[in-house]
């Protein structure tokens, strides 16, 4: 597996070199490098977490589930949602409602998903470590707490940038007014 | 040189082509699996009952295996670790309920491990009996819904847990017997029922502040529920359970020692809701515990008697006597000694 990611990332970041910055100016661009960087992350970390080692440690708890929302909705997600940014002004031959408002929502999932990640990946480490050396899931309960309320505020956080991304993208498709022909 | 062939793209190219790489998909991840799959039950599987079935739909429909695992690996030590899991165990489950994540403990080998009035109490409120539980009140399911879940929960671990089930029955009618014949009788038969060398065994570790401390926080994480914040048995779990809670002020000059207290909390008096705890504390978390018990709510405790054999580097080298103890304590309420309610047992 890495090595297919590894030869479609080195194409496509040898192809962006130089030019990461004109990305950067386009939103959708934005959204689908960063889903490029978490592709990364995703990809590397699957292959070593099916090691029977390390899927000691993070098998059945968050650990997995900080990869699975690292891919789903960084690599996935993240992509998707440039491909609706680069495609929306295309169809409806005018620019966004609001491309403020699609930067506030790149931030808001981006240091959501980053925060989200962090916290679980942790919290992961600390459980399994802990039931490898005998410790039982409701003794670690109120070791847990604290990690579970950082993640609802965090996926707060999320749910708030994709309300915002949809009131954007709803109101681009339903201003009447033609505000400018998109390239 | 061979010329590389020109392939068309049709529409019978693109529909047979599709239904090709379908087709292979379809044999390596459903034929193949479907085919090479156990279908022995294994040695400890039996049928469920239909009371068993209603039980794992409002298991399914409640989404408890969002939070319980059915799957014991080889590196499990915690609750539910007596097997290994096997292919066999789940050849009836449609789907499987293995789990992805354990915020609860495993649920694998669950059946006969508390009786039928803890699961009344637990689903009730898990707080009830697990005081530091996050698992939601499932109050609201019903009594009929309860029941089927507790039926099918007493069903995990098929013949193991029918054993154990028959084993939680046969001390519970002995328990009851006892606790109705009046605390002496009651008493005198949990100590009869702790091991010899157990009953006369003092607690080996010294009362210290931070001794007292560190059994105070197991107390309220795993018995407060149960025997109240008081000793006295009147937890908010007392109503559901029968037998009660033991009242801890009772035990006092009935012959209670560190052991017979050691005993009790590692291996649970099975038949009542007192469960084993030699799971989720280490040795010195069960004296401990035992030792805030005696202190606070018995009133006396053997934990300073002189220790034999060459002395433990780390304890006092003047033992002091529980009433020297309670009497530097300092409590939210003031010194324990000059405060009526304690002096009174």
């Amino acid at each position: 597996m890495l090595v297919p990611v590894l030869t479609a990332l080195t194409n496509l970041f040898l192809t962006m070199r130089g030019r990461i910055g004109t990305i950067h100016s386009d939103i959708g661009g934005k959204f689908v490098f960063a889903g490029l960087v978490w592709y990364f992350f995703v990809c590397i970390q699957g292959p070593f977490q099916s090691l029977p080692v390390v899927q000691r440690v993070t098998h059945f708890n968050n650990w997995v589930i900080a990869h699975s929302h690292i891919a789903v909705l960084g690599f996935s997600g993240f992509i998707a949602l440039g491909g609706i940014y680069f495609i929306l002004p295309r169809i409806m031959g005018r620019d966004l409602h609001n491309t403020k408002l699609a930067d506030l929502q790149y931030w808001m999932v981006l240091i959501g998903l980053t925060g989200f990640f962090v916290v679980l990946t942790g919290l992961g480490l600390i459980q399994g470590n802990s039931w490898l050396n005998g410790e039982t899931e409701y003794r670690l309960l109120p070791q847990v707490h604290m990690y579970f309320v950082i993640r609802a505020g965090l996926g707060l956080f999320i749910v708030s940038g994709a309300a915002i991304g949809l009131y954007n993208i709803f109101l681009s498709i339903r201003e009447p007014h033609i505000k400018g022909a998109a390239k | 040189m061979n010329r590389i062939p020109q392939i068309r793209m049709g529409p019978p190219v693109i529909f047979f082509g599709g239904l090709a790489v379908f087709a292979a998909t379809f044999f390596i991840s459903v034929i193949l699996p479907w085919g090479t799959v156990e279908k022995q039950p294994s040695d400890i599987w039996r049928p469920r009952t239909p009371i068993e079935e209603q039980g794992r739909i409002v298991y399914v429909r409640n989404g408890c295996t969002y939070c319980h695992s059915q799957f014991i690996r080889n590196i499990d030590w915690g609750v539910g670790a007596v097997r290994i899991a096997r292919e066999g165990d789940y050849i009836q489950d449609q789907p499987h309920l293995l789990g992805t994540e354990r915020t609860g403990p495993d649920l694998s080998q669950e059946g006969g491990r508390h009786p039928d009035d803890w699961h009344v109490a637990h689903f009730m409120n898990p707080r009830f009996v697990s005081p530091e539980s996050i698992m939601p009140s499932f109050e609201f399911l019903g009594m009929e819904k309860i029941q089927a879940l507790i039926a099918y929960k007493q069903s995990l671990g098929f013949q193991m847990a029918d054993a154990r089930v028959q084993r939680q029955l046969f001390w519970k009618e002995q328990a009851v017997r006892a606790f109705e014949a009046g605390p002496d009788e009651n008493v005198a038969w949990l100590h009869d029922m702790v091991p010899e060398p157990w009953r006369r065994l003092p607690n080996p570790y010294p009362t210290t502040d931070g001794s007292l401390q560190r059994g105070k926080r197991i107390y309220q994480m795993f018995c407060i529920g149960c025997h109240g914040p008081i000793g006295d048995g009147m937890g908010p779990a007392q109503p559901f359970l029968n037998p009660p809670p033991l009242n801890f002020t009772l035990l006092k000059g009935r012959g209670i020692s560190g052991g017979i207290l050691y005993y009790q909390i590692m291996n649970g008096i099975t038949g009542t809701a007192m469960p084993f705890f030699k799971k989720d504390l280490e040795s010195e978390k069960i004296w401990d515990v035992g030792d805030y018990v005696a202190v606070f709510f018995i009133g006396e405790t053997d934990a300073d008697t002189a220790p034999e054999g060459i002395d433990a580097a780390e304890e006092p080298t003047q033992p002091k006597s529980v009433l020297e103890v309670l009497d530097e304590l300092e409590t939210p309420l003031g010194k324990p000694l000059e405060d009526r309610r304690y002096r009174r047992r």
